[in-house]
């Protein structure tokens, strides 16, 4: 797809923006547009905290952060979108990108994986019918939380936000056959958990 | 006939999900072992599916994508928003730094435009800057900001948006209120403040003057003048505002519509004096020689503008461009002093980030690299990330 015929006028109105796709908008960001930035924004910061969210290495300041940096990011770069996934999707592998930059220190992601178990197994067992599957869903935030990033980005983007792994593949630049390998063991390490193997 | 051998997990693991696999899901239906796989990860999924998500609230989206466009607008690199979240006044929009600093130096030279505005948000504030200079709009939905904003120059503007109306000023600092997207009030500190509410008439504030919606308040012993101004949209970004000279405003501002505004004197105002101040005129008359490039001349009205007022409101301002002026006239020595000066008069002062990191440049030129480290790192602690990141450059440089 090419981006370049699509770059809309440099001042765009509110219902101009509303009307462009999103390859326009992010085309029309990538010319320092601010309008644009802030429709895409407006478009797309709600799937972004969602799949952060769903990153168990992150918390409340850090994903403002991060939802922060991906839009920058995203503005600078906006010219190497070259169409092969959406819009969304090259979004998300943005910020995937960096968030593995952000949680690089190892010290960092463990402090984060014991605050998030912390805050799962913080909930005391009930006796009823739930406690189980309290349980298990605690379990399974922790097993997802042990995963190294690249894992958990694999997972979180096909399985819970169920993007389609070529997809994933092309938005963070990796070959599919790496995406469909992290995803397996990811999603081994997760049954595991939950059958209580891990 | 031998069965076909069953497939690898991570084929199985690869087949879940996507469209159904004839050939697998026969398989699956009569091998338990591999349904087993598929069930268990068919679960697992589920279950990750059902983890608590934390998304933030449109209030917090708000004040993420307002800290965004700021610093996109400035040309920030990184974000800037949680080193301000926790900060009641938190500066969001700091971008004067820069100009101050191309003023004196260039070290924050940058070819992008940058902002004429400070902008600082209440908490809660919904705002965003919704374009860029030459004509930088603020687009408020709610809450308060209080905004100062440099001398402009031709072709230059800086706006106000709330949904019913606009603010336009032109070099001053002034606080804006809005409530469900409906301006509710501004008041001045100095400069001039044009409010053009859309459903009434528009009006010009001077310093100390403030506007309020609906409100029961006695129109002030000196009122506004009637800005006699076209619309708005009508205004071509260049066009200077026709002022007609200050008269009473009309009785039926004085009606109380839901969308009239009335004019109030603020607290700030010494005993209700409507035009500008002493230290205001020297002020002005200080910028109006900045833009001219008499620095010495400048660093004089500066100068007044301390002396006339050393707790008056644009004194530690005035204290600041003094040494700004004082370096720009080639003065470095004693613009060191000034700036020494001003951080020990004025530490609370909002600009005392921007006056160490100024000093510790000017130091740090004049070979004194040990004295502007001290400087340095007091300014990273400054709420402007472009003041922060002039620091480190400045640390760095002090190092080699």
């Amino acid at each position: 797809m090419k981006t370049a015929k699509l770059v809309p006028l440099r001042r765009a109105s509110g219902a101009v923006l509303a009307a462009m796709s999103d390859e326009a908008l992010l085309a029309a960001c990538g010319t320092g547009d601010l309008p644009a930035l802030d429709a895409l924004f407006e478009r797309f910061h709600v799937p972004l905290y969602r799949f952060l969210a769903r990153l168990p290495t992150t918390d409340d300041l850090t994903r403002d952060d991060l939802v922060q940096a991906t839009f920058l990011e995203v503005r600078r770069i906006a010219k190497r979108f070259r169409g092969t996934s959406s819009v969304k999707t090259w979004l998300l592998g943005v910020a995937a990108n960096l968030a593995r930059h952000q949680l690089r220190g190892e010290r960092r992601r463990r402090a984060h994986h014991a605050s998030y178990a912390e805050r799962l197994s913080a909930v005391p067992p009930r006796p009823d019918e739930e406690a189980e599957r309290r349980e298990l869903l605690a379990r399974v935030g922790e097993a997802l939380a042990a995963l190294p990033h690249d894992l958990q980005v694999a997972f979180v983007l096909c399985d819970l936000e169920q993007v389609p792994g070529v997809e994933v593949a092309r938005a963070l630049g990796v070959p599919e056959g790496t995406i469909w390998r992290r995803l397996h063991v990811a999603r081994k390490a997760v049954r595991a958990a939950v059958e209580g193997n891990a | 006939m031998r069965e076909p051998p069953c497939p690898r997990e991570p084929d199985v693991s690869r087949a879940f999900g996507l469209d159904p696999d004839a050939e697998l899901e026969a398989h699956l239906s009569a091998c338990a072992t591999c349904r087993a796989t598929r069930d268990g990860l068919e679960v697992a999924i589920g279950l990750a599916r059902e983890l608590p998500i934390d998304l933030p609230s449109p209030a917090r989206s708000e004040e993420v994508r307002a800290s965004l466009l700021a610093a996109a607008e400035s040309g920030q690199a990184g974000p800037i928003y949680t080193r301000t979240a926790h900060l009641r006044w938190a500066a969001v929009g700091v971008t004067a730094a820069a100009a101050i600093a191309w003023i004196v130096h260039g070290h924050l030279h940058d070819a992008r435009p940058r902002s004429h505005a400070v902008v600082y948000a209440s908490a809660g504030a919904a705002f965003v800057m919704a374009s860029a200079p030459p004509d930088e709009t603020l687009r408020l939905r709610a809450g308060t900001v209080e905004v100062q904003v440099d001398p402009l120059g031709p072709g230059q503007r800086f706006r106000v948006v709330v949904g019913d109306g606009e603010v336009e000023v032109r070099g001053t600092a002034f606080t804006v209120s809005a409530t469900d997207d409906r301006l509710a009030g501004v008041s001045v500190t100095h400069g001039r403040v044009e409010i053009r509410p859309r459903d009434g008439t528009p009006a010009l504030l001077g310093p100390g003057q403030a506007w309020r919606a609906g409100s029961s308040v006695p129109r002030a012993i000196a009122p506004a003048a009637v800005v006699a101004s076209a619309p708005p949209s009508a205004v071509p970004p260049s066009a200077p505002t026709a002022v007609v000279p200050p008269a009473p405003l009309p009785r039926r501002l004085e009606r109380r519509r839901a969308h009239s505004f009335a004019v109030a004197e603020t607290t700030a105002a010494a005993g209700g004096q409507a035009g500008p101040t002493l230290q205001e005129s020297l002020y002005d008359d200080a910028w109006d020689a900045m833009r001219a490039g008499d620095f010495a001349k400048a660093a004089a009205r500066f100068a007044g503008v301390v002396d006339t007022a050393p707790r008056g409101p644009l004194a530690d301002e005035g204290a600041f461009w003094r040494g700004v002026a004082t370096a720009r006239a080639g003065r470095s020595a004693q613009a060191i002093e000034l700036f020494r000066e001003m951080i020990d008069q004025y530490p609370a002062s909002a600009r005392r980030g921007e006056a160490a990191t100024m000093l510790g440049w000017l130091l740090v030129d004049n070979g004194r690299a040990d004295e502007a480290r001290p400087h340095f790192r007091a300014a990273g602690a400054d709420p402007s990330e472009r003041v922060r990141a002039s620091a480190r450059r400045g640390l760095e440089a002090a190092e080699r």
